[in-house]
């Protein structure tokens, strides 16, 4: 029999929540919904991620019971103490959930203990009962999904890790081509498409791996190798950013005459990418030795400027970056997928974590979720005709904590697939499940209904009406071995869904104002503010030690510069339709032009700080960046970009002062007498100046394109 | 339509006539927004949203004073 991929899921899914039901039922557990609930959630791609996601969401129910139980028991009769220490519990983990490995563990201890603490206050079971009853029914629903996943067509996590990894080489070779060919330049949009997909795998690739080695003997055996290789393609992607970055400055010296070994080396790179591929095919070579002698000494620099110096020291330093890459890359492949043992590498991976520093999006959704909890409970308290109560606090709760790591969908977009989904279980509660008389007839009702739902909603395009759609059917047919029937009940439902999505949108829109329009023009100015930031920070003096404070403080500017530009872009597909999006993209694209530039100026300035060539330039280079700092100190204000005319001309002058006083320092003292490192350390900084120069020109004519006026002004 | 508040029967299901005129009075609101936004009249506000606000508020007290009475 011949199924895709996409009904076989279904199938699992629908054939464990008939399974979860059939023995919650079976054991005359109440609310067998809850262990439904979980199949519903935990139902990924490949049983390693089910299974990952389902431990999750067992630990975090775990935590929540515990916090649920302390907390009653802490405050029993005094609910605005409850309700303060709830909330604040509830605001710490929606802001935990900014980790990189487990946000879904901390959802989930937030939304199960409003659940377990609020549920516990309306009903006539003990707290503890209620706890018990959740962990209980979250591990059946865990357990049944797993089970059903590894056992029905099984698809392993190290299978689809091995693919990923294979896609990953091919794009990340694609792109190393469409770099060297000028893509960008002459097909941009080709280019950046590109650039998502590589990075979009690579996001994959780095969840595998941190998957796959649960549930397979293999990969876990050589798990460091497989998250160094994730390392590598996150510090890969930058490289080849940073060595596109700097083509424009590069194109006119004839590369070709003056790096003798440059067509070697583009065509060494390609071995290394197609020989990874062969090995993550499986096929039988032996890797042959790879070529490394690329020699900075044989490059030819005769009858170059100071600047144009600098510039061909930028775009070398890069190629050598991407040459240890891939070197790496092929090492750990080759240990990952052939006979060789971890002990021959020479090499150390440095791991990139996550700088730790405050991730302001996540924390003002735990605000959100935090002021939703309030008004909600408020609600509650002072109106107490609303319908369904404490169902109107719980639900409140778990849309704000769950939307609060998606800042960019609107309320009112999850009005439809709320109301279809809602309407689709009002349809088989009241209509359907009146006239059914056995598990089987019923079992067929919910095998149908959800192979239905995850059939239709497959793609991860959908997965909001997939969500939606089996959380509601869940949550309205209501199925219980004691079933009674009522209108009133799916009424209910209906509105205070209704009103939890009123108040997210009054608290969404009345505290943050999430506007595209206004959010886009607000990470414009923080963007420039933390740039200013760091380049004050660079004028202090070097030879103090910075505080812990003031590194931490260092470390979130440096964040924010990198990580701005991505998600100015994620605001603009909601920006009004008489705004041209493509002139708001290419800002986006500038200004990540300019991020990495200043970054990579940032590292070189550092490095600098004990060499003698650069005391001799430090007074130019810190009126530099004084008046920098000054337009940078404008662009918070105004971002119109009507104030760096300045700068750039500024730039211009003071180049050639620049480039005088390198060539004064090297006579004096003699080309020999100053290291090789720390003269391309100089020419580095020179070439990193002209770049954000050149960035700030493009940006100010970009500024020229903008539709300020309308982006500004006052929307609904 | 007699001057007094009366619920709104949808078949068997009672609706209470303050819930219609306050839902029509959002829609109402939401129409003005769509429409100045459109015609980019907003531009002349001061705060969008406290004028979303009020325009459901005066459209649901006129709905409530003339049209459903609450």
């Amino acid at each position: 029999m011949l199924l895709s991929d996409r009904a076989k899921d279904a199938i699992k899914v629908a054939l464990a929540m008939v399974i979860a039901y059939a023995i919650a039922l079976y054991m005359d557990w109440d609310r067998p919904y809850w262990a439904g609930l979980a199949v519903a959630f935990i139902s990924l791609e490949t049983s390693g991620q089910s299974f990952h996601k389902g431990l999750q969401r067992l630990g975090g129910t775990l935590l929540a019971a515990v916090m649920a139980l302390t907390l009653l028991s802490l405050f029993p009769q005094q609910r605005w103490m409850f309700m303060i220490a709830l909330s604040s519990y509830v605001f710490f983990c929606t802001y935990m959930m900014k980790s990189k490995h487990n946000p879904y563990f901390w959802n989930v201890a937030a939304f199960v203990t409003i659940i377990v603490a609020v549920d516990a206050a309306a009903s006539n079971q003990p707290a503890f009962y209620t706890a018990v009853l959740r962990i209980q029914e979250t591990a059946l629903g865990v357990i049944t999904y797993s089970m059903v996943s590894v056992i029905l067509w099984p698809r392993t996590s190290s299978k689809s890790l091995v693919r990923t990894s294979k896609n990953l080489t091919k794009s990340g070779l694609a792109l190393f081509q469409s770099t060297i060919d000028r893509e960008f330049a002459s097909n941009p949009h080709k280019y950046l498409q590109q650039q998502g997909e590589f990075s979009a795998l690579q996001a994959k690739f780095a969840d595998l791996s941190n998957i796959a080695e649960l549930e397979s003997y293999e990969v876990w055996e050589v798990s460091k190798q497989w998250k160094d290789t994730g390392s590598l393609w996150t510090q890969y992607e930058r490289a080849l950013e940073v060595w596109r970055q700097s083509f424009n400055e590069v194109d006119d010296l004839e590369l070709e005459t003056r790096i003798p070994w440059l067509t070697r080396y583009e065509a060494e790179i390609t071995r290394r990418f197609k020989t990874i591929i062969d090995l993550t095919e499986g096929k039988d070579i032996k890797p042959k030795p790879l070529f490394r002698d690329f020699h900075i000494k044989e490059i030819d620099i005769s009858g170059l400027q100071y600047f144009q110096k600098a510039a061909l020291s930028l775009y070398i330093h890069q190629l050598d970056e991407i040459e240890r890459i891939t070197y790496q890359l092929h090492e750990l492949t080759t240990v990952i997928f052939s006979e060789n043992t971890s002990n021959q590498l020479d090499f150390h991976v440095k791991e990139s974590t996550q700088p730790d520093v405050i991730n302001m999006g996540q924390l003002k959704g735990a605000l959100r979720a935090f002021l939703c909890l309030w008004v909600a409970y408020l609600s509650y308290i002072y109106f107490p005709n609303l319908p369904a109560g404490t169902v109107l606090v719980i639900l409140a709760g778990v849309y704000s904590i769950t939307l609060s790591s998606n800042p960019y969908l609107k309320p009112v977009s999850i009005l439809v697939p709320g109301i279809l989904s809602s309407a689709f279980g009002a349809f088989i509660y009241l209509l359907i499940m009146p006239h059914l008389h056995s598990f089987w007839s019923l079992g067929t009702v919910i095998f149908l209904s959800v192979f239905t739902i995850a059939y239709l909603f497959h793609t991860p395009q959908l997965i909001l009406g997939r969500m939606f759609g089996l959380a509601n059917f869940v949550m309205m047919t209501n199925i219980a071995n004691h079933q009674s029937y009522s209108f009133n009940f799916v009424a209910d439902q209906l509105l205070v869904f209704l009103i939890v999505i009123a108040i997210y949108a009054a608290i969404s829109i009345f505290t943050f104002n999430l506007r595209p329009e206004v959010q886009y023009l607000n990470l414009l100015r923080r963007f420039f503010a933390s740039t200013n930031f760091l380049l004050t920070e660079h004028q202090k003096e070097p030879h103090l030690e910075p505080t812990k404070l003031r590194q931490y403080i260092r470390r979130h500017h440096l964040n924010e510069v990198e990580s701005i530009p991505h998600k100015m872009t994620g605001w603009i597909a909601g920006t009004s339709s008489g705004l041209d999006k493509h002139q708001l993209r290419r800002t986006v694209i500038i200004l990540e032009a300019l991020s990495i530039r200043l970054s990579v100026l940032i590292n070189e300035l550092k490095i600098a700080q004990s060499s003698q060539l650069y005391a001799a330039l430090r007074k130019d280079i810190h009126d530099w960046s004084a008046q920098l700092k000054t337009d940078f100190a404008e662009l918070v204000k105004d971002p119109t970009g009507a104030t760096i005319g300045e700068v750039v001309r500024q730039c211009a002058l003071s180049m050639p002062e620049m480039e005088t006083t390198i060539a004064k320092v090297l006579e004096e003292r003699g080309k020999d007498g100053i290291d090789l490192e720390e003269r391309l350390n100089i020419y580095r900084i020179l070439g990193g100046i002209r770049s954000v120069c050149r960035a700030l020109e493009d940006y100010e004519d970009q500024s020229l394109k903008m539709d300020w006026p309308q982006l500004q002004e006052a929307r609904f | 339509m007699n001057g007094f508040p009366s619920e709104w029967a949808i078949g068997t299901v009672y609706l209470p006539p303050f819930l219609v005129a306050a839902a029509l009075g959002l829609l109402l609101s939401w129409l003005t927004a769509r429409l100045m936004n459109r015609y980019r009249l907003s531009r002349f506000l001061l705060y969008p949203p406290g004028v979303f606000v009020a325009l459901a508020v005066i459209y649901t007290v006129i709905l409530g004073s003339w049209v459903i009475p609450i």
